[in-house]
């Protein structure tokens, strides 16, 4: 029996141990690290040759730079600002409207690459790079003092750093590595708005800075007037207090606050847009008036649009179409403003361009190198006008110039010089038509015949032609796939998978369950390459948990055993307990719409309770009124007096439920309406972290008596009381802890998973009193159904396969200054509540305890006791060979850890072939790369960390066998 | 039973006490007939179905409603003229190609059982459906004639049969809920047409947009396919067998 113990047992560790392996090593292939080429961009050689010719450099009387359009940059970011928001009849935004109609104003529809959230975003839109996927997790998870690969921008070229470096007459000079900036305090850059952009660019690099924080979605007024106070005395001419400043950037977030809470036809939509209209006028009239912003350039931008419900992160319609605005008194080519957007599009009101164009663009009108790691491409219609036909060559050479070093920093200097070198004699016969090797030989032709026109006619034509090629290339990253990565990531998972099926004590003949699972594991996998059903994966949930309950209701029936006796001495099947399985699982899954077909749907959660608040706020003391009762029944039972574990459970839940009326008040006061007020009141003076801390302490305090307490207890309680598994005591406390990371109106589905779990607990329960069979044969089935359960509740919370649906707005419970640990526990907790509610119940149904009074008798005990002592000496004594792994062979736990560690490695391996197969499909970026990231989280969060991790602890601490 | 993983096979020492003699599969009537009549039975199904397709998607509440009493016929005649009623000693093999001796004598005795085998079908089986169906996620606030139209359709294809044959014994029943009846065509017929319409319901979360992914006709298209193919599995290739779970 030992040997095959620890083979099962070593073949589930590997098998564990290779999923994160797999894990990484597809993901490496997956999402390509780029290089980031490091340092400012300076002025280089050919630079100053081109400048030299039109009276500009060393020796001329004017510097690098200084023949500019521009000195001074505002840069106003609105958050979410969708197109249409700007340019569209139902928008609200005339004044920029009427500037366009005046040609003082230059729009677009600048063109927002997915994951559509806001740090990516600024990423590319200050430093003209595509920040991948990767980056998205960086959005969530960007800390303080971490390198510069990570988060941070400081050290990496971006307008930014070039205008400040210009602004305070830093070192200019060739190569543009010396330089350094030495911390100055001099009114360089002047940043107001959302904290992303301090986050970004840390310490001093802004002269003066207020960051406003998104935390709560409800303000939609406080955060922007924050941004606005500052704005009247920035455009006064410079004082000693205020020192100039070359750039002053603002970030509003009310509107994409707004579009959160209530979707872009909200009401308070059309005043907000009115309101950012009256700052963009308050900024021109400026600029118009004084005379030292005469040289100043206006830029109104959206970060990213939203979709329909108001949402953003993936690339759905809107969500990708923000507004880009050139303003200037200086430009003067009055164009048509259209009411609608052109012919077959929705938010395309004016030529699309990359949100990266921003930035060689601003170079050109502000007179600095272009950013090292810049794609975009410079924008004719900003700058050929100001610029003249010289300058604007000028300009085009610099940002090709810039664009083939990032394309050589690729493919390395010596391929790409033998690529160009090439193509030179083929293009002076002709065009680069029919180049069809590859996108690199395109490059490669298209740069050799733009040097080859270098001042002849032609030559603007040809250099944009390369620039787009090269952005285009440079852009899509389905080139730099490592496929061979990708399939060795694959080959990893599939041996855990393979090692996590024989870790099975038994394979054959295969059980009810086993089958199942086989089952639901294979169809999950095909259904991975399906984007519609990635998309909308709740309903396989939602389909195979309830054919699960039925089944297990039927498998019930036929083994017949003990009933259910009601309290008026009646006695049914057990099998009837699965009506209310079904009918909350039928509830629950009404909870929350969730999916993209039918997003913004009615449900409980979004359309019921804002009618109904009472009613929510009813079942949510009803909730934790349940949840005391726990913490008094099992937590607390026989390590505290009766009394004190009442008065110490009150205590517990009293601040909880305060903190969730605070919060929720903060965060969605149309849930509160006034509700409470005395006790909102009498707490005011407490800030929302301190409330959240006292919470989590008391939770911490109450785990360490609960597990002393218990330990101590253990050792003289006599056999013939009823012993509470520890797993049993804390595993109310959990519940209270992801109670409070649930946004109030999903808190009642607490109450929903404890009616299931205690269904499961007697519709589980074996046919016949047989100890030893008790936990060993409903591993199985208890495994499935937490599986099954898992994801359900994971979807009927609201959770979705989207970025757009991950909820942070728990995730700074408690927590002060920005710590990632915390963060991303409580993150995880809140978005995966019920998931991980539930691997802690699976391991309380795992445990044998005294549930059927038959059973909780004490002469019963005594008998199950011996009988166990009779079995074990049985099995110790017959040879290992025949079969004497029963007991010893492998724990209940281990056959529990083994189907999720199957399921795990199984939908991994599918969803990574899906990403691999399906790497070109137009999906690939908005589908399946978010789906490996969920499945990234469920396989190490939810398995790894959770079920095994957390599992194991309990399952250890409740050790009774 | 004892195939769990981990755990000795333990001998089921004390088999349950059966009160029920152990129901054997039906036998259809053993007439030419019948024969015929059984046959024919899911092909006029799957046409009917095949031929209303485009005016059910149309307009599916119309078009099962005008539907059922159809199927209600289809269903009393496919027990009355192919199945022993409830009671009826199983049919002793006879000559097939002999007349019977007198098909009128036990008119009454079969139209009657067919009659109240719909009648219970309509008021007992159609309503619990109904709930079946909403439990396993179909729409509560909206399209209740759809659903309630669908759990007729389901409970027309599923029931009337158990009711001819087997009547209303609680046990037989628990039996049939449970899974332990032994499949025939009967049995197979009411099985497949739930499984059917478990399995009916996949196509609708794909981003397809077809009309015919509106519900419920996917789901009642899966109830007539697998009424069918239930009937004809369950009849002929896996006549006799027992489910078992574990
Ligand atoms: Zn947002």
């Amino acid at each position: 029996m030992a040997p095959r113990r620890r083979r099962t047992t070593a073949a589930l560790a590997l098998a564990n141990l290779l999923l994160p392996l797999a894990l990484l090593v597809f993901a490496t292939g997956f999402f390509p690290y780029k290089p980031v080429l490091p340092g400012l961009a300076g002025w280089d050689e050919e630079d100053w040759a081109d400048a030299a010719g039109a009276g500009v450099g060393v020796g001329a009387g004017v510097k690098m730079g200084e023949d500019a359009p521009f000195d001074k940059l505002v840069f106003m970011v609105v958050d979410a600002l969708r197109s249409d928001f700007v340019f569209g009849k139902g928008g609200r935004m005339g004044f920029v409207q009427s500037l366009i109609r005046e040609g003082s104003a230059i729009p677009f529809t600048a063109h927002a690459t997915p994951p559509t959230v806001t740090m990516p975003r600024v990423k590319a839109l200050t430093t003209g790079g595509v920040p991948g996927f990767l980056d998205l997790i960086l959005n969530f998870a960007e800390g303080d003092g971490e390198g510069g690969a990570g988060g941070e921008l400081g050290g990496v070229d971006s307008w930014l750093a070039q205008l400040r470096r210009k602004g305070l007459g830093l070192g200019l000079g060739l190569g543009g590595e010396e330089g350094e900036t030495q911390g100055g305090t001099d009114g360089g850059l002047v940043f107001y708005g959302d904290d992303t952009w301090l986050k970004l660019f840390p310490g001093e690099f802004f002269g003066r800075a207020e960051g406003t924080s998104s935390f709560f979605v409800s303000d939609f007024t406080q955060v922007d007037t924050n941004v606005t106070r500052h704005l009247p005395s920035e455009l006064l001419p410079p004082s000693s207090t205020k020192p100039e400043w070359t750039a002053l950037i603002t970030h509003y977030l009310g509107l994409d606050h707004i579009g959160h809470k209530t979707g872009p036809a909200g009401p308070a939509m059309l005043p907000k847009q009115r309101e950012m209209d009256a700052v963009f006028r308050l900024l021109y009239e400026a600029v118009e008036a004084q005379a030292h912003l005469r040289d100043t350039l206006i830029v109104l931008v959206g970060d990213h649009g939203m979709n329909a419900g108001g949402n953003h992160g993936g690339s759905g319609p809107g969500e990708t179409e923000p507004a880009l605005v050139f303003a200037s008194p200086k430009f003067a080519s009055p164009r048509e403003a259209p009411a609608e957007p052109r012919e077959g599009t929705e938010f395309e009101f004016y030529r699309k361009v990359q949100q990266s164009d921003v930035v060689p663009t601003l170079a050109g009108l502000l007179g600095f190198p272009v950013p090292r790691n810049s794609l975009g491409v410079v924008l004719g219609e900003v700058c050929e006008g100001l610029l003249g036909a010289e300058g604007w060559g000028r300009l085009l050479r610099r940002n090709a110039r810039q664009v083939r070093g990032v394309v050589e920093a690729g493919l390395g200097a010596e391929r790409w010089r033998g690529l160009v070198e090439g193509f030179e004699e083929r293009v002076r016969k002709g065009g680069c038509e029919g180049v069809a090797d590859g996108e690199e030989e395109e490059m490669a032709c298209l740069w050799a015949r733009a040097v080859g026109l270098k001042g002849l006619e032609g030559e603007a034509e040809a250099l944009l032609a390369f620039l787009y090629k090269a952005q285009d290339a440079l852009s899509s990253t389905a080139s730099s796939y490592d496929v061979p990565r990708m399939g060795a990531g694959i080959a990893i998972a599939g041996g855990s998978l393979l090692l996590a099926v024989l870790a099975f004590p038994v394979l054959w003949p295969p059980t009810l369950a086993g089958c199942a699972l086989t089952a639901v594991t294979g169809l999950y996998g095909v259904m991975m390459f399906a984007s519609s059903y990635v998309e909308e994966e709740q309903h396989f949930w939602y389909w195979t948990t309830p054919a699960w309950l039925a089944l297990l209701a039927v498998r019930s029936l036929q083994q017949g055993g003990s009933r259910l006796s009601l309290p008026n001495g009646l006695s049914v099947p057990r099998a009837l307990l699965v009506i209310p399985l079904l009918a909350s699982h039928r509830l629950m899954l009404r909870w929350n719409q969730t999916g993209q077909k039918h997003a913004g749907a009615p449900d409980v959660a979004h359309a019921f309770f804002p009618d109904h608040h009472i009613l929510m706020w009813l079942a949510v003391l009803g909730t934790y009124l349940l949840v005391g009762a726990q913490l008094t029944r099992s937590s607390f039972k026989g390590v505290l007096a009766a009394e004190a574990a009442v008065s110490t459970a009150f205590v517990m839940v009293l601040p909880a439920v305060v903190f969730k009326l605070n919060f929720t008040q903060a965060d969605a006061p149309e849930l509160v309406l006034g509700l409470g007020e005395r006790v909102r009141a009498f707490t005011a003076g407490l800030d929302l972290v301190a409330q959240a801390r006292v919470v989590f302490v008391m939770l911490v305090l109450a785990t360490g008596i609960v597990v002393v307490g218990s330990t101590w207890k253990n050792e003289k309680t006599s056999a013939k009381e009823a012993k509470i598994t520890l797993a049993d005591r804390l595993h109310p406390l959990l519940t209270l802890f992801l109670v409070t990371q649930t946004r109030a109106p999903n808190v009642p589905l607490f109450f929903l998973l404890e009616l299931q779990r205690s269904c499961f607990a007697r519709l589980l329960l074996p046919p016949t009193p047989n100890p030893n069979s008790k936990s060993h044969s409903q591993a199985l089935p208890i495994a499935l159904t937490s599986l099954l359960l898992s994801q359900t509740t994971y979807f009927a919370f609201g959770g979705s396969n989207s970025i757009s649906s991950i909820d942070l707005s728990n995730a700074y419970n408690g927590v002060a200054d920005y710590n990632i640990v915390a963060v991303g526990i409580l993150l995880f907790a809140g978005n995966w509540a019920g998931a991980v509610w539930w691997c802690s119940a699976a391991v309380t149904l795992l445990l044998p305890r005294p549930e059927s009074p038959a059973q909780s008798k004490v002469g019963s005990r005594a008998w199950v006791a011996q009988e166990r002592a009779k079995l074990r000496t049985d099995a110790a004594g017959s040879a290992p060979e025949a079969g004497g792994d029963g007991e010893e062979g492998s724990s209940p736990w281990m056959i529990h850890i083994t189907a999720t560690t199957v399921f795990s490695a199984g939908s991994l391996v599918a969803v990574m072939a899906a990403c691999t197969l399906l790497r070109t499909h137009l999906f690939i970026w908005t589908v399946f790369s978010p789906k490996y990231l969920y499945a990234m989280a469920w396989a190490v969060g939810w398995h790894l960390i959770v079920s095994v991790g957390l599992g194991w602890a309990l399952w250890g601490c409740g050790g009774v066998v | 039973m004892s195939s769990t993983p981990g755990i000795k096979p333990i001998p089921a020492s004390k088999p349950a006490p059966t009160p029920l003699p152990q129901a054997k599969p039906t036998e259809l009537l053993h007439d030419q007939y019948s024969f015929l009549a059984a046959n024919l039975h899911p092909v006029i199904l799957l046409s009917g179905l095949a031929l209303s397709f485009n005016r059910l998607v149309q307009d599916p509440v119309m078009t099962l409603a005008r539907a059922a009493p159809v199927v209600i016929i289809l269903q009393a005649l496919y027990c009355f003229l192919c199945l022993p009623s409830t009671g009826q000693a199983p049919p002793q093999p006879k000559n097939k190609w002999k007349k019977q001796a007198k098909p009128s004598q036990d008119f009454g005795a079969r139209a009657v059982p067919a009659f109240l085998s719909l009648l219970l079908t309509i008021t007992l089986t159609i309503p619990a459906l109904f709930l079946v169906l909403i439990f396993f996620g179909a729409p509560l606030t909206t399209h209740q004639a759809h659903t309630i139209l669908l759990a007729a359709h389901l409970g027309l294809l599923a029931t009337p049969q158990l009711f001819y044959v087997h009547g209303l014994d609680v046990r037989v029943w628990m039996q049939a809920a449970s899974l332990q009846l032994p499949l025939d065509e009967v049995y197979g017929m009411s099985l497949g047409a739930v499984l059917g319409a478990w399995f009916g319901a996949v196509p609708i979360p794909l981003d397809w947009d077809r009309e015919w992914q509106r519900w419920p006709v996917t789901v009642l298209v899966g109830v007539y396919v697998g009424a069918c193919l239930g009937k004809v599995v369950g009849g002929y290739l896996v006549k006799g067998w027992r489910v078992k779970l574990n």
